[in-house]
Protein backbone atom coordinates (compact mmCIF):
# COMPACT_ATOMS: atom_id res chain seq x y z
CA UNK A 1 0.00 0.00 0.00
CA UNK A 2 3.03 2.53 0.08
CA UNK A 3 2.01 4.13 -2.78
CA UNK A 4 -0.46 5.85 -1.03
CA UNK A 5 1.73 7.57 0.57
CA UNK A 6 3.88 9.08 -2.17
CA UNK A 7 3.05 12.64 -3.02
CA UNK A 8 3.37 11.79 -6.26
CA UNK A 9 0.75 8.88 -6.61
CA UNK A 10 -1.45 11.09 -4.18
CA UNK A 11 -1.13 13.84 -6.50
CA UNK A 12 -2.00 11.48 -9.83
CA UNK A 13 -5.06 10.29 -7.41
CA UNK A 14 -6.64 13.03 -6.81
CA UNK A 15 -6.50 14.58 -9.96
CA UNK A 16 -7.85 11.59 -11.48
CA UNK A 17 -11.14 11.15 -8.87
CA UNK A 18 -11.71 15.06 -9.23
CA UNK A 19 -11.95 14.29 -13.50
CA UNK A 20 -13.99 11.38 -12.47
CA UNK A 21 -16.45 13.54 -10.04
CA UNK A 22 -16.25 15.99 -13.10
CA UNK A 23 -17.45 13.94 -15.78
CA UNK A 24 -20.05 12.31 -13.62
CA UNK A 25 -21.63 15.32 -12.60
CA UNK A 26 -21.47 16.93 -16.27
CA UNK A 27 -22.86 13.45 -17.34
CA UNK A 28 -25.66 13.22 -14.70
CA UNK A 29 -26.56 16.69 -14.26
CA UNK A 30 -26.63 17.13 -18.59
CA UNK A 31 -28.70 13.92 -19.55
CA UNK A 32 -31.33 15.24 -17.08
CA UNK A 33 -31.58 18.06 -18.15
CA UNK A 34 -31.80 17.21 -21.31
CA UNK A 35 -34.11 14.15 -21.34
CA UNK A 36 -36.92 16.65 -19.25
CA UNK A 37 -38.28 18.77 -22.74
CA UNK A 38 -38.01 15.19 -24.64
CA UNK A 39 -39.95 13.46 -21.86
CA UNK A 40 -42.68 16.31 -21.86
CA UNK A 41 -43.07 16.82 -25.46
CA UNK A 42 -43.07 12.66 -26.16
CA UNK A 43 -46.25 13.11 -23.75
CA UNK A 44 -48.49 14.52 -26.79
CA UNK A 45 -50.10 11.87 -29.05
CA UNK A 46 -49.05 13.28 -32.09
CA UNK A 47 -45.98 15.22 -32.63
CA UNK A 48 -43.93 15.62 -35.82
CA UNK A 49 -40.79 14.91 -33.64
CA UNK A 50 -41.91 11.75 -32.20
CA UNK A 51 -40.50 9.64 -35.09
CA UNK A 52 -36.96 11.11 -34.33
CA UNK A 53 -36.98 11.53 -30.64
CA UNK A 54 -38.09 7.61 -30.78
CA UNK A 55 -35.20 6.75 -33.18
CA UNK A 56 -32.96 8.31 -31.35
CA UNK A 57 -33.93 6.64 -28.05
CA UNK A 58 -33.48 3.66 -29.93
CA UNK A 59 -30.34 4.10 -31.67
CA UNK A 60 -28.67 5.51 -28.62
CA UNK A 61 -29.75 2.67 -26.36
CA UNK A 62 -28.81 -0.14 -28.98
CA UNK A 63 -25.41 0.99 -29.32
CA UNK A 64 -22.94 0.20 -26.84
CA UNK A 65 -21.27 3.35 -24.91
CA UNK A 66 -18.06 2.14 -25.57
CA UNK A 67 -19.34 2.40 -29.94
CA UNK A 68 -20.30 5.79 -29.57
CA UNK A 69 -16.83 6.97 -27.71
CA UNK A 70 -14.71 5.60 -30.60
CA UNK A 71 -17.07 7.09 -32.83
CA UNK A 72 -16.54 10.44 -31.74
CA UNK A 73 -12.83 9.64 -30.70
CA UNK A 74 -11.99 8.02 -33.91
CA UNK A 75 -14.66 9.60 -36.26
CA UNK A 76 -14.80 13.45 -35.71
CA UNK A 77 -10.99 13.75 -36.89
CA UNK A 78 -12.36 12.75 -40.34
CA UNK A 79 -14.49 15.22 -40.76
CA UNK A 80 -11.91 17.84 -39.78
CA UNK A 81 -13.88 18.22 -36.31
CA UNK A 82 -10.68 17.98 -33.78
CA UNK A 83 -12.38 17.91 -30.48
CA UNK A 84 -10.38 17.35 -26.88
CA UNK A 85 -10.87 13.84 -25.85
CA UNK A 86 -12.75 15.22 -22.51
CA UNK A 87 -15.63 17.38 -24.46
CA UNK A 88 -15.78 14.27 -26.69
CA UNK A 89 -16.23 11.83 -23.92
CA UNK A 90 -18.63 14.20 -22.73
CA UNK A 91 -20.67 14.34 -25.61
CA UNK A 92 -20.76 10.70 -25.79
CA UNK A 93 -22.07 9.49 -22.26
CA UNK A 94 -24.59 12.37 -22.24
CA UNK A 95 -25.61 10.94 -25.74
CA UNK A 96 -26.07 7.63 -24.27
CA UNK A 97 -27.53 8.24 -20.99
CA UNK A 98 -29.79 10.67 -21.79
CA UNK A 99 -31.51 8.15 -23.79
CA UNK A 100 -32.68 6.05 -20.90
CA UNK A 101 -33.40 9.05 -18.67
CA UNK A 102 -35.96 9.97 -21.41
CA UNK A 103 -37.55 6.21 -20.95
CA UNK A 104 -37.44 6.19 -17.51
CA UNK A 105 -38.79 10.05 -17.45
CA UNK A 106 -41.68 8.90 -20.04
CA UNK A 107 -42.51 6.28 -18.05
CA UNK A 108 -42.71 8.35 -15.14
CA UNK A 109 -45.25 10.52 -17.26
CA UNK A 110 -47.32 7.76 -17.81
CA UNK A 111 -47.48 6.80 -14.57
CA UNK A 112 -49.67 10.41 -13.72
CA UNK A 113 -53.65 9.85 -13.52
CA UNK A 114 -55.04 11.48 -16.58
CA UNK A 115 -57.32 13.87 -14.44
CA UNK A 116 -54.02 15.63 -12.90
CA UNK A 117 -53.72 17.59 -16.22
CA UNK A 118 -57.37 18.59 -16.92
CA UNK A 119 -57.46 19.31 -12.87
CA UNK A 120 -54.33 21.43 -13.41
CA UNK A 121 -56.16 23.43 -16.11
CA UNK A 122 -59.48 23.55 -14.31
CA UNK A 123 -58.10 25.33 -11.79
CA UNK A 124 -56.90 28.12 -14.36
CA UNK A 125 -52.43 27.13 -13.99
CA UNK A 126 -50.90 28.35 -17.11
CA UNK A 127 -49.40 25.29 -19.32
CA UNK A 128 -45.57 26.42 -17.37
CA UNK A 129 -47.18 26.15 -14.09
CA UNK A 130 -48.95 22.94 -15.05
CA UNK A 131 -45.64 21.14 -16.13
CA UNK A 132 -43.26 22.37 -13.20
CA UNK A 133 -45.74 22.48 -10.30
CA UNK A 134 -48.11 19.43 -11.11
CA UNK A 135 -46.98 16.99 -13.96
CA UNK A 136 -43.07 17.10 -13.15
CA UNK A 137 -43.34 16.68 -9.59
CA UNK A 138 -45.56 13.67 -10.14
CA UNK A 139 -43.27 12.74 -12.87
CA UNK A 140 -40.36 12.58 -10.83
CA UNK A 141 -41.34 11.01 -7.56
CA UNK A 142 -42.41 8.05 -10.00
CA UNK A 143 -38.84 7.51 -12.23
CA UNK A 144 -36.78 8.61 -8.95
CA UNK A 145 -35.51 4.92 -8.16
CA UNK A 146 -34.64 4.04 -12.04
CA UNK A 147 -33.22 7.75 -11.92
CA UNK A 148 -31.19 7.50 -9.44
CA UNK A 149 -29.59 4.09 -10.15
CA UNK A 150 -28.97 5.14 -13.89
CA UNK A 151 -27.10 8.44 -12.18
CA UNK A 152 -25.24 5.39 -10.54
CA UNK A 153 -24.48 3.63 -13.98
CA UNK A 154 -23.16 6.70 -15.35
CA UNK A 155 -20.45 7.10 -12.94
CA UNK A 156 -19.50 3.47 -14.09
CA UNK A 157 -20.02 4.50 -17.57
CA UNK A 158 -17.18 7.18 -16.65
CA UNK A 159 -14.02 4.47 -16.80
CA UNK A 160 -14.95 4.01 -20.01
CA UNK A 161 -13.19 7.57 -20.71
CA UNK A 162 -10.27 5.83 -19.67
CA UNK A 163 -10.22 3.72 -23.34
CA UNK A 164 -10.29 7.13 -25.29
CA UNK A 165 -7.26 8.22 -24.03
CA UNK A 166 -8.80 10.44 -20.43
CA UNK A 167 -7.05 10.42 -17.31
CA UNK A 168 -9.58 9.54 -14.63
CA UNK A 169 -9.86 7.00 -12.07
CA UNK A 170 -9.23 3.82 -14.01
CA UNK A 171 -6.52 5.26 -16.21
CA UNK A 172 -4.65 6.19 -13.58
CA UNK A 173 -5.05 2.72 -11.53
CA UNK A 174 -3.00 1.28 -15.23
CA UNK A 175 -0.29 4.08 -14.70
CA UNK A 176 0.05 3.17 -10.95
CA UNK A 177 -0.07 -0.51 -12.02
CA UNK A 178 2.20 -0.05 -14.70
CA UNK A 179 5.29 1.64 -12.59
CA UNK A 180 4.24 -0.14 -9.31
CA UNK A 181 2.93 -3.72 -10.11
CA UNK A 182 0.62 -3.40 -7.31
CA UNK A 183 -2.81 -4.57 -9.27
CA UNK A 184 -4.18 -5.37 -6.56
CA UNK A 185 -3.36 -2.56 -3.75
CA UNK A 186 -4.15 -0.08 -6.28
CA UNK A 187 -7.51 -1.30 -7.87
CA UNK A 188 -8.94 -1.76 -4.42
CA UNK A 189 -8.22 2.28 -3.80
CA UNK A 190 -9.75 2.65 -6.69
CA UNK A 191 -12.80 0.33 -5.98
CA UNK A 192 -12.94 2.56 -2.27
CA UNK A 193 -13.14 5.73 -4.40
CA UNK A 194 -15.93 4.44 -7.05
CA UNK A 195 -17.91 3.02 -3.73
CA UNK A 196 -17.82 6.67 -2.21
CA UNK A 197 -19.22 8.32 -4.97
CA UNK A 198 -21.76 6.09 -5.39
CA UNK A 199 -22.87 6.12 -1.52
CA UNK A 200 -23.19 9.63 -2.28
CA UNK A 201 -26.05 9.36 -4.45
CA UNK A 202 -26.96 6.47 -2.78
CA UNK A 203 -27.17 9.18 0.24
CA UNK A 204 -28.59 11.76 -2.31
CA UNK A 205 -31.44 9.57 -3.18
CA UNK A 206 -31.89 9.05 0.46
CA UNK A 207 -32.17 12.52 1.17
CA UNK A 208 -34.87 12.72 -2.29
CA UNK A 209 -36.61 10.06 -0.88
CA UNK A 210 -37.35 11.57 2.45
CA UNK A 211 -38.41 14.83 1.95
CA UNK A 212 -40.86 13.29 -1.26
CA UNK A 213 -42.92 11.18 2.39
CA UNK A 214 -42.70 14.90 3.77
CA UNK A 215 -44.47 16.26 0.66
CA UNK A 216 -47.03 13.36 -0.11
CA UNK A 217 -46.86 11.02 2.71
CA UNK A 218 -49.31 8.28 0.35
CA UNK A 219 -46.36 7.66 -1.97
CA UNK B 1 12.50 -11.45 -57.26
CA UNK B 2 12.29 -7.76 -55.77
CA UNK B 3 10.61 -6.65 -59.82
CA UNK B 4 7.69 -8.76 -58.91
CA UNK B 5 7.31 -7.65 -55.40
CA UNK B 6 6.96 -3.92 -57.16
CA UNK B 7 4.69 -5.13 -58.94
CA UNK B 8 2.95 -6.59 -56.78
CA UNK B 9 2.77 -3.53 -54.30
CA UNK B 10 2.02 -1.36 -57.18
CA UNK B 11 -0.67 -3.52 -58.70
CA UNK B 12 -1.99 -3.60 -54.94
CA UNK B 13 -2.16 0.69 -54.58
CA UNK B 14 -3.27 1.02 -57.93
CA UNK B 15 -6.80 -0.73 -56.91
CA UNK B 16 -9.32 0.94 -56.16
CA UNK B 17 -10.54 -0.32 -52.33
CA UNK B 18 -14.23 0.45 -51.92
CA UNK B 19 -15.99 0.58 -48.89
CA UNK B 20 -17.71 -2.68 -50.07
CA UNK B 21 -14.48 -4.39 -50.44
CA UNK B 22 -13.36 -3.62 -46.99
CA UNK B 23 -16.56 -4.70 -45.38
CA UNK B 24 -16.65 -7.76 -47.01
CA UNK B 25 -12.58 -8.26 -46.25
CA UNK B 26 -13.91 -7.93 -42.73
CA UNK B 27 -16.55 -9.59 -42.71
CA UNK B 28 -15.35 -12.93 -41.36
CA UNK B 29 -13.76 -11.87 -38.30
CA UNK B 30 -16.47 -9.40 -37.42
CA UNK B 31 -18.94 -12.11 -37.11
CA UNK B 32 -16.56 -14.66 -35.29
CA UNK B 33 -16.18 -11.52 -33.35
CA UNK B 34 -20.13 -11.43 -32.95
CA UNK B 35 -20.07 -15.02 -32.08
CA UNK B 36 -17.72 -14.98 -29.59
CA UNK B 37 -19.77 -12.18 -27.97
CA UNK B 38 -22.98 -14.53 -28.08
CA UNK B 39 -21.04 -16.96 -26.35
CA UNK B 40 -19.39 -14.85 -23.60
CA UNK B 41 -23.05 -13.39 -22.75
CA UNK B 42 -24.44 -17.11 -22.63
CA UNK B 43 -21.85 -18.24 -20.32
CA UNK B 44 -22.12 -15.24 -18.30
CA UNK B 45 -26.25 -15.21 -18.03
CA UNK B 46 -25.65 -18.90 -16.98
CA UNK B 47 -23.84 -18.04 -14.63
CA UNK B 48 -25.42 -15.12 -13.09
CA UNK B 49 -29.08 -16.41 -13.36
CA UNK B 50 -28.34 -19.56 -11.34
CA UNK B 51 -25.94 -18.22 -8.47
CA UNK B 52 -28.24 -14.98 -8.15
CA UNK B 53 -31.40 -16.89 -8.07
CA UNK B 54 -29.43 -19.41 -5.27
CA UNK B 55 -28.94 -16.02 -3.54
CA UNK B 56 -32.41 -14.70 -4.05
CA UNK B 57 -33.58 -17.49 -2.37
CA UNK B 58 -30.92 -17.88 0.70
CA UNK B 59 -31.83 -14.18 1.16
CA UNK B 60 -35.44 -15.11 1.42
CA UNK B 61 -34.58 -17.87 4.07
CA UNK B 62 -31.63 -16.94 5.42
CA UNK B 63 -30.84 -14.76 8.87
CA UNK B 64 -30.15 -11.14 9.65
CA UNK B 65 -26.18 -11.73 8.98
CA UNK B 66 -26.12 -14.17 5.36
CA UNK B 67 -28.90 -11.61 3.84
CA UNK B 68 -26.16 -8.81 5.30
CA UNK B 69 -23.41 -9.86 3.08
CA UNK B 70 -25.72 -10.91 0.18
CA UNK B 71 -26.48 -7.54 0.49
CA UNK B 72 -22.90 -5.80 0.65
CA UNK B 73 -21.76 -8.37 -1.58
CA UNK B 74 -24.36 -7.28 -4.23
CA UNK B 75 -23.87 -3.88 -3.70
CA UNK B 76 -20.20 -3.77 -4.10
CA UNK B 77 -20.49 -5.18 -7.32
CA UNK B 78 -22.79 -3.08 -8.39
CA UNK B 79 -21.36 -0.07 -7.65
CA UNK B 80 -17.70 -0.43 -9.04
CA UNK B 81 -17.18 -0.29 -12.78
CA UNK B 82 -17.29 -3.47 -14.74
CA UNK B 83 -13.74 -2.23 -16.27
CA UNK B 84 -12.25 -1.80 -12.58
CA UNK B 85 -13.38 -5.81 -11.91
CA UNK B 86 -11.82 -6.65 -14.88
CA UNK B 87 -8.60 -5.53 -14.54
CA UNK B 88 -9.27 -7.24 -10.46
CA UNK B 89 -9.37 -10.24 -12.36
CA UNK B 90 -6.75 -9.75 -14.90
CA UNK B 91 -4.09 -7.76 -13.46
CA UNK B 92 -4.67 -8.51 -10.14
CA UNK B 93 -4.77 -12.44 -10.48
CA UNK B 94 -1.11 -12.12 -12.34
CA UNK B 95 -0.20 -10.95 -9.17
CA UNK B 96 -1.18 -13.77 -7.11
CA UNK B 97 0.10 -15.66 -9.63
CA UNK B 98 -3.43 -17.23 -11.17
CA UNK B 99 -3.28 -16.31 -14.72
CA UNK B 100 -7.45 -16.30 -15.62
CA UNK B 101 -6.53 -14.78 -18.97
CA UNK B 102 -8.69 -12.44 -20.84
CA UNK B 103 -11.52 -14.43 -21.25
CA UNK B 104 -11.64 -16.08 -18.12
CA UNK B 105 -10.95 -12.48 -16.34
CA UNK B 106 -14.07 -11.41 -18.33
CA UNK B 107 -16.28 -14.61 -17.46
CA UNK B 108 -15.12 -14.19 -13.88
CA UNK B 109 -15.83 -9.92 -13.69
CA UNK B 110 -19.00 -10.31 -15.55
CA UNK B 111 -20.21 -13.21 -13.92
CA UNK B 112 -20.33 -11.67 -10.31
CA UNK B 113 -21.51 -8.90 -11.75
CA UNK B 114 -24.42 -10.56 -13.16
CA UNK B 115 -25.10 -12.27 -9.79
CA UNK B 116 -25.38 -9.02 -8.08
CA UNK B 117 -27.77 -7.93 -10.57
CA UNK B 118 -29.56 -11.00 -11.40
CA UNK B 119 -30.12 -11.20 -7.31
CA UNK B 120 -31.72 -8.06 -7.12
CA UNK B 121 -34.06 -8.87 -10.44
CA UNK B 122 -35.02 -12.26 -8.12
CA UNK B 123 -35.27 -10.84 -4.96
CA UNK B 124 -38.11 -8.46 -6.15
CA UNK B 125 -39.72 -11.12 -8.16
CA UNK B 126 -39.91 -13.69 -5.05
CA UNK B 127 -40.97 -10.73 -2.95
CA UNK B 128 -43.84 -10.24 -5.38
CA UNK B 129 -44.96 -13.85 -4.76
CA UNK B 130 -47.77 -13.86 -1.93
CA UNK B 131 -46.36 -15.68 1.32
CA UNK B 132 -49.27 -17.96 0.97
CA UNK B 133 -47.71 -19.40 -1.59
CA UNK B 134 -44.46 -20.56 0.52
CA UNK B 135 -46.87 -21.93 3.34
CA UNK B 136 -49.51 -23.80 1.04
CA UNK B 137 -46.45 -25.88 -0.55
CA UNK B 138 -45.11 -26.54 3.21
CA UNK B 139 -48.33 -27.51 4.12
CA UNK B 140 -48.96 -29.86 1.06
CA UNK B 141 -45.57 -31.43 2.71
CA UNK B 142 -43.33 -30.42 -0.33
CA UNK B 143 -39.95 -30.88 0.22
CA UNK B 144 -38.35 -27.14 0.08
CA UNK B 145 -36.33 -27.97 -3.44
CA UNK B 146 -39.77 -29.18 -4.83
CA UNK B 147 -41.48 -26.26 -3.67
CA UNK B 148 -39.45 -23.77 -5.13
CA UNK B 149 -39.51 -25.85 -8.26
CA UNK B 150 -42.90 -26.55 -8.83
CA UNK B 151 -44.76 -23.47 -6.99
CA UNK B 152 -42.87 -20.62 -6.42
CA UNK B 153 -40.56 -20.56 -9.61
CA UNK B 154 -43.15 -21.23 -12.57
CA UNK B 155 -45.30 -18.00 -10.33
CA UNK B 156 -41.92 -15.88 -9.90
CA UNK B 157 -40.10 -16.10 -13.77
CA UNK B 158 -43.09 -14.20 -15.50
CA UNK B 159 -43.02 -11.64 -13.01
CA UNK B 160 -38.92 -11.28 -13.08
CA UNK B 161 -38.81 -11.48 -17.02
CA UNK B 162 -38.70 -7.89 -17.59
CA UNK B 163 -36.07 -7.02 -15.31
CA UNK B 164 -33.48 -10.13 -16.20
CA UNK B 165 -34.12 -9.40 -19.74
CA UNK B 166 -33.44 -5.44 -19.99
CA UNK B 167 -30.19 -6.46 -17.75
CA UNK B 168 -29.24 -8.74 -20.20
CA UNK B 169 -29.38 -6.16 -22.92
CA UNK B 170 -27.07 -3.83 -21.42
CA UNK B 171 -24.76 -6.98 -20.60
CA UNK B 172 -24.06 -7.56 -24.09
CA UNK B 173 -23.44 -4.12 -24.73
CA UNK B 174 -21.09 -4.05 -21.78
CA UNK B 175 -19.35 -6.87 -23.02
CA UNK B 176 -17.44 -4.56 -25.32
CA UNK B 177 -15.60 -3.68 -22.35
CA UNK B 178 -13.86 -6.75 -22.58
CA UNK B 179 -11.77 -5.58 -25.66
CA UNK B 180 -9.69 -3.30 -23.13
CA UNK B 181 -8.53 -6.84 -22.14
CA UNK B 182 -8.06 -7.95 -25.74
CA UNK B 183 -10.72 -10.21 -26.06
CA UNK B 184 -11.54 -10.42 -29.80
CA UNK B 185 -14.95 -9.58 -28.99
CA UNK B 186 -16.86 -6.91 -31.86
CA UNK B 187 -15.49 -3.49 -30.64
CA UNK B 188 -11.97 -5.01 -30.58
CA UNK B 189 -12.47 -6.36 -33.90
CA UNK B 190 -13.54 -3.45 -35.22
CA UNK B 191 -10.44 -0.79 -33.42
CA UNK B 192 -8.54 -3.28 -35.08
CA UNK B 193 -10.21 -3.06 -38.58
CA UNK B 194 -10.93 0.74 -38.00
CA UNK B 195 -6.57 0.73 -37.07
CA UNK B 196 -5.97 -1.39 -40.55
CA UNK B 197 -8.25 0.57 -42.71
CA UNK B 198 -8.81 3.87 -41.18
CA UNK B 199 -12.32 4.13 -41.88
CA UNK B 200 -14.00 4.53 -38.48
CA UNK B 201 -17.41 5.24 -39.70
CA UNK B 202 -18.06 2.16 -41.46
CA UNK B 203 -16.64 -0.17 -39.67
CA UNK B 204 -18.55 1.51 -35.87
CA UNK B 205 -21.81 1.09 -38.20
CA UNK B 206 -21.26 -2.72 -38.73
CA UNK B 207 -19.87 -2.67 -35.38
CA UNK B 208 -23.75 -1.53 -34.02
CA UNK B 209 -25.62 -3.24 -36.35
CA UNK B 210 -24.15 -6.11 -35.27
CA UNK B 211 -25.42 -5.23 -31.86
CA UNK B 212 -28.70 -4.28 -32.91
CA UNK B 213 -29.20 -7.38 -34.62
CA UNK B 214 -28.21 -8.91 -31.45
CA UNK B 215 -30.51 -6.77 -28.93
CA UNK B 216 -33.42 -6.68 -31.39
CA UNK B 217 -35.18 -10.20 -30.64
CA UNK B 218 -34.48 -9.53 -26.99
CA UNK B 219 -35.76 -6.22 -26.77
CA UNK B 220 -38.96 -7.24 -28.84
CA UNK B 221 -39.99 -9.85 -26.78
CA UNK B 222 -39.26 -7.48 -23.77
CA UNK B 223 -41.89 -4.23 -25.51
CA UNK B 224 -44.27 -7.11 -25.97
CA UNK B 225 -47.10 -6.98 -23.29
CA UNK B 226 -46.72 -9.13 -20.76
CA UNK B 227 -50.40 -10.42 -20.82
CA UNK B 228 -49.43 -11.74 -24.14
CA UNK B 229 -47.52 -14.26 -22.51
CA UNK B 230 -47.74 -18.35 -22.93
Amino acid sequence: MSFVFDPYYQGLLIRALGTTIFISVVVIVGSNILALPMAIYMQRPRGRLRGLIIGYSFFARAAPVLALLFALYYGLPRFGIYLDPLPSALIGLTFSSTAYNLEFLRSGYESIAPGQMDAARALGLRPVATQFKVMAPQAYAAASPALFSNAIQMVKGSSLASLVAIDELTAASTTIISETYKALEVLLVIACFYGLIALAVLALQGTYERRQRWISPRS
Amino acid sequence: MVWRINRLVSGRISMTITPLDLALAWMPRLIWAAVLTLGLAAVIFAISAVFGLMLAMTNRDGNKWVRRCIEMFSGFFRSIPELVILFFFYFGGRQLGLQFGPVGSTILAFGLVGIAYDYQVFKGALGAVSNGQFEAARALGLRPWKAYLLVILPQMLPIARKGWITYAIGTIKRISIASAVSVSEIMYVTKQAIAASNAPFLFLSIAVGLYIVIVMPLLVFNERRQGARL
